[in-house]
């Protein structure tokens, strides 16, 4: 791909869009970073990959018949899993930015999204992704003893999750026209 | 309207670049879909169906975007906001624009194959 030096061997990533033409593109950018890719046209059939399968970074548009992507972020945060949520938003869509970011995405990509920006958005998200799903299977291999993760491992996840918490953009204040 | 291009090849090559290979297949993927797109644009607008209208419009500005192609991207937009006025009205007059311009387009992706041999 755009020469992705860090592949996420192992890992999953489920992306959501009820365009096909947009899904087909965003597949291709993404099968670079070596991870199993699956899709899915709508937020339920979006949520049933989130409770069938480990995903370790999602990436949903919001416009989407049957379940938006808003709904689908609310309901699988509802149900407790904290994967790595970007959503793609229109140019300029701040409302639906500033409720995906109080209902916990991790990120945005604004449409039409630059293959530059796709790459280090999904690279982020999938560290965040994988280094909370190194700790968890850590923790739940050791019953719950500390002992079993790493500071070095502590330190790779909570890095993860401040690179994650930075990148989100702010909205951009309007002025009035 | 005048100002922005039928397709920015530029742009479009500095993002399709590693997806080179794709490219053809992408493309004909777009071209295909075309007619169906503004079938569903015009039955909308036949049918006075604002909300119809907005659902198809934005689906096909978020398509004309991504692939870089401004001037019909903004008649979309055009569409598409109009749908969410509530209202067909004046839909009809951009709706045929955009045919025209769709039909610029699909001429300007059969001209990449050139250019992306030069790139």
């Amino acid at each position: 791909m755009e020469h992705i030096a860090e592949k996420f061997e192992g890992a999953t990533i489920l992306v959501v869009d009820d365009e096909p033409f947009l899904l087909s593109i965003l597949c291709a950018r993404l099968s670079g970073f070596g991870a199993r890719i699956l899709t899915a046209e709508n937020g339920q059939q979006a949520l049933d990959h989130v409770k069938s399968e480990q995903i370790d970074a999602i990436l949903t548009d919001i416009d989407m018949p049957v379940m938006t992507g808003l709904e689908f972020l609310s309901k699988i945060r509802e149900l407790g899993y904290l994967t790595p949520v970007v959503i793609l938003t229109g140019q300029g869509d701040h409302t639906n930015m500033l409720t995906a970011l109080r209902l916990g995405a991790s990120d945005f990509l604004d449409k039409p999204f630059d293959s530059a920006v796709v790459n280090e958005v999904m690279v982020k998200a999938l560290r965040l992704g994988m280094a909370s799903r190194t700790m968890e299977e850590k923790l739940a291999s050791g019953g719950g003893e500390p002992s079993q993760i790493s500071l070095d491992e502590f330190r790779r996840w909570k890095s993860a999750v401040v690179a994650n918490a930075a990148s989100a953009p702010l909205p951009k204040p309007k002025y009035g026209r | 309207m005048q100002n922005l291009m039928v397709l920015d090849t530029q742009k479009f090559w500095e993002n399709f670049r590693e997806l080179k290979h794709l490219v053809p297949s992408l493309m004909a993927s777009f071209v295909k879909q075309c007619p169906g797109s503004l079938a569903r644009i015009e039955a909308a607008i036949s049918a006075g169906d604002a909300a119809a209208l907005k659902s198809a419009a934005h689906a096909y500005k978020g398509v004309l975007l991504q692939i870089y192609a401004p001037r019909s991207g903004a008649l979309a937009e055009d569409l598409e906001r109009r749908g969410r006025t509530g209202s067909t009205e004046g839909a009809r007059e951009i709706y045929d624009q955009l045919v025209v311009e769709i039909d610029l387009l699909l001429s300007a992706i059969q001209n990449l194959d050139h250019e992306k041999n030069a790139a």
